[in-house]
């Protein structure tokens, strides 16, 4: 959807160039997609379930389609482009909320005609689907919501109203005081009034119900998957994590239904003992900036590939694992308190790095030594993309503290090429070595 | 798995039967030797048939009674207080105490309209914590002015005889319980203490009428008894307490407490929340939902702990028809 403001950042791309860059974008996307799927489907005893979000990860089928179709009826879709969108009152709406982080190469090099290579893969990757009009997802929103978090999603989304409305939302940076809530909930009623006036329809406390209902399911599914992680290997990271992020734009409850399937196939399993690797392969925990499917498959790959191999047990991705993890708390079911819980849902147990307190994030360190503990970690994989400043300026603090804890934690810097594969072969392999020799160790005394 | 609300919403029911309509089946005062139960809660005396007593009410009477005969009966009231609050802390306020009942009936009813409710500003919280022991140290000044001899309040012994009984909202809210309407308000004349002391009970009950609904638990922070029994909090058997760690500070438990503690969201390392203000009701720990993150304590050891599932069997929103039980 065109606005009707003069183009403040992006330029108008030549017509036959956009079409071709477009054919090369589905050609490359389609292989890159083809090649990861078959790379997990090398994993033995892969869970059959995993079929259905293998189709939907391929982005051109049949929810692209089924999208086309609601539109087509007058729906609306709204985008997010950060995970501190309220999704809840897009569903309560009748809309269809679908996130357009990008996690795609090319485009990137595209964006970098507008912004220099030092910003953040994401947001270059953002701005080339943007220009070129390449990702149907992004192409069919009717808005965008930009929670303004990190410096790079804050000036994207302003790159971004070139092309579509725009609902910027100002997230407070320091979060746990009354009056930054008290701010947020302005935010989140504003929000909710643009939803109403988009879809035309009201927002009211029996639909924001049932939409608190649809995803405290999704969490409950969500945290289902997570449980089974903790114990023997039932399932690779990389399955999981695809799983969490085709939330990105699938219908929630279809969704929700797919992922307790796969959650019953893998108890199965667990009686069976059909493990995905050895029961002594040492279990990582991603985190740090996110991994985008499909691009970012690369460091998964190489993870649990590599030889020793390691697999990926939990991750704090706002990619991942804490998509649907944190539920819509409501005490009290008037539609003030639903409209509340759905607003603190949102910042409160966030812990990105966009957030500052005087403890140093102490939230996100808490729930990384948590995560730790409960799924009995063995090394930490602490992931920044080059132009991720935030993540990568938080680091210090959490070596020093796992250092302290004894926990092995390994800083890996890279970007969404493939170029530098060779390289992260070599320092991922090296981590691995040292933490399968240490449980040995370990398990010598 | 039992709800926390539920257990105690039976649990407040059986006590407020017990407590107030026991007597009408003959059961009188639990007296044993002359020693009758005194509870740390408003079990009011103007109950017709009540087997228990009021806390405040001993306590007045024992001290407008005078050292020589008043002080000794109120050994045992005392030592009973000491036990109950050793053990249960403040949890006689939302488990047993019939007003704090009739508060929670209240809100029930709020909530079933689906209708908001007010928080306290941090301002005024404090401030109904110094009303609160105003009103304790007023009782204690005032019932044992009337007790001392040649003391200038023996004058107005008749005037403000049990001064906090005569303002409290039970005085009200427990004839119109039992029915008997013509009990309520009665305004005193007989001189101008009595008159301005009836008009202050009137507006106390104006204000209990007001705020019940729409602040969570009003009165109870402004109770003197709930301001003694909170001081127990610190060492009370039952307790409420926190594994900081798994704490994702989502801010529900802070929520959904009726009297806004923020100690139990606040607070990353202390295992025990001991806020004064902690009433037990252990609405956060349904609601918190992490597993283990809050637990109900007994000493040590936890008896209920905060998870998943039960977050979502107490949350407002009902989920119907979860797929499979979530263990976290
Ligand atoms: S009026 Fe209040 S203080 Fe007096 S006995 Fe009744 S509840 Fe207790
Ligand atoms: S604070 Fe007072 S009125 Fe409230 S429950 Fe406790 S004793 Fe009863
Ligand atoms: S509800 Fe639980 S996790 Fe949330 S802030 Fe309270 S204690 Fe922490
Ligand atoms: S802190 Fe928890 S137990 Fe205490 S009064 Fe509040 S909700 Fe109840």
């Amino acid at each position: 959807m065109k606005t009707n403001n003069d183009p403040k950042y992006l330029p108008t791309l030549d017509p036959a160039e956009k079409d071709e860059l477009q054919k090369a974008f589905k050609a490359g996307v389609q292989k890159t997609v083809a090649e990861n799927i078959e790379k997990m489907k090398q994993v033995p005893n892969r869970p059959k379930a995993m079929e259905y979000f293998d189709q939907v990860a391929d982005f051109f089928g049949q929810r692209e389609k089924e999208i086309r179709e609601f539109k087509a009826q007058g729906g609306k879709v709204i985008g997010f482009a950060c995970m501190l969108a309220p999704v809840e009152l897009i569903l309560a709406a009748g809309a269809i909320p679908v996130r357009i982080d990008s996690g795609f190469y090319t485009p990137s090099k595209i964006g970098d005609r507008i912004v220099p290579v030092e910003v953040c893969p994401v947001v270059r990757s953002m701005i080339g689907l943007a220009m070129a009009n390449l990702y149907p997802y992004l192409e069919m929103c009717d808005v965008i919501i930009s929670p303004n978090t990190c410096d790079g999603k804050t000036k994207v989304c302003e790159i971004l109203t070139d092309a579509f409305p725009v609902w910027e939302m100002n997230v407070p940076r320091i979060k746990d005081t009354p009056q930054a809530k008290s701010y947020w909930l302005e935010q989140v009623k504003e929000i909710k009034g643009k939803i109403e006036k988009l879809t035309g329809r009201s927002i009211t406390g029996k639909a924001m119900r049932t939409a608190i209902e649809t995803t405290l399911k999704a969490t409950a599914a969500s945290r289902r998957l997570l449980d089974l992680r903790k114990g023997s290997p039932l399932i690779s990271g990389r399955d999981a994590m695809l799983v969490d992020q085709m939330s990105y734009f699938d219908d929630l409850k279809r969704w929700t239904d797919k992922t307790n399937l796969l959650c019953d196939e893998l108890e199965r399993k667990a009686v069976d003992k059909s493990y995905v690797a050895a029961e002594d392969t040492p279990r990582i925990l991603l985190t740090g900036s996110p991994m985008i499917w499909p691009d970012c498959w690369k460091i998964p790959n190489l993870i649990e590939e590599s030889k020793p191999q390691g697999l990926i047990v939990a991750d704090e991705f706002c990619s991942g694992d804490r998509i649907y993890y944190d539920p819509v708390g409501v005490d009290e079911g008037s539609a003030g308190d639903m409209l509340k819980a759905i607003a603190e849902r949102y910042i409160m147990p966030c812990t990105c790095p966009c957030f500052t307190s005087e403890d140093g994030n102490q939230d996100r360190i808490d729930k990384l030594l948590t995560l730790v503990k409960d799924y009995k970690i063995s090394g930490v994989i602490y992931h920044v993309i080059r132009g991720c400043h935030l993540y990568a300026m938080e680091y210090m603090r959490l070596k020093r503290l796992f250092e302290k804890e004894k926990i092995p934690i390994y800083y890996l810097d890279t970007e969404y090429s493939r170029e530098d594969s060779g390289q992260m072969k070599t320092r991922i392999e090296a981590f691995l070595e040292m933490l399968a020799t240490k449980t040995q160790t370990d398990d010598l005394y | 798995m039992l709800k926390i609300t539920r257990l105690k919403l039976g649990v407040q029911i059986v006590f407020f039967l017990l407590i107030v309509y026991l007597g009408y089946a003959g059961v009188r005062l639990i007296e044993w030797k002359n020693i009758s139960l005194v509870l740390p809660t408003l079990s009011c005396y103007y109950t017709n048939h009540r087997i228990a007593q009021c806390f405040i009410r001993s306590l007045q009477e024992g001290l407008s009674a005078g050292w020589k005969v008043g002080y000794s009966t109120l050994l045992v009231p005392v030592i009973l207080l000491v036990i109950f609050g050793l053990i249960f802390g403040r949890a006689w306020c939302s488990w047993v105490c019939p007003l704090g009942f009739v508060q929670d009936l209240s809100i029930r009813i709020r909530k079933l309209l689906k209708i908001g409710y007010y928080n306290l500003s941090d301002n005024l919280k404090q401030v109904s914590v110094l009303v609160r022991w105003i009103f304790v140290i007023a009782i204690l000044f005032i019932a044992m002015g009337i007790g001392i001899p040649h003391f200038f309040l023996k004058e107005y012994q008749y005037d403000l005889i049990t001064p906090f009984c005569q303002i409290c909202p039970s005085k009200q809210i427990f004839p119109f319980v039992e029915g008997r309407f013509k009990e309520m308000f009665t305004v005193d004349t007989i001189s101008t203490l009595s008159a301005v002391m009836s008009y202050l009970a009137i507006g106390v009950f104006v204000f209990y009428l007001l705020t019940t609904s729409f602040i969570r638990r009003m009165w109870c922070r402004l109770c003197p008894m709930g301001a003694i029994l909170g001081l127990f909090n610190r060492f009370s058997f039952l307790s409420l307490r926190k594994e900081g760690k798994r704490c994702t500070k989502c801010g529900v438990c802070q929520r959904s407490c009726p009297v806004q503690v923020t100690e139990v969201y606040e607070e990353k390392k202390k295992e025990k929340i001991a806020s004064s203000d902690c009433t037990l009701c252990f609405r956060c720990v349904e609601m918190c939902p992490e597993k283990d993150a809050l637990k109900v304590g007994l000493f040590k050891f936890p008896i209920a702990r905060s998870k998943y599932k039960r977050f979502l069997q107490s949350s407002a929103v009902k989920v119907t028809k979860l797929q499979k039980e979530n263990s976290r």
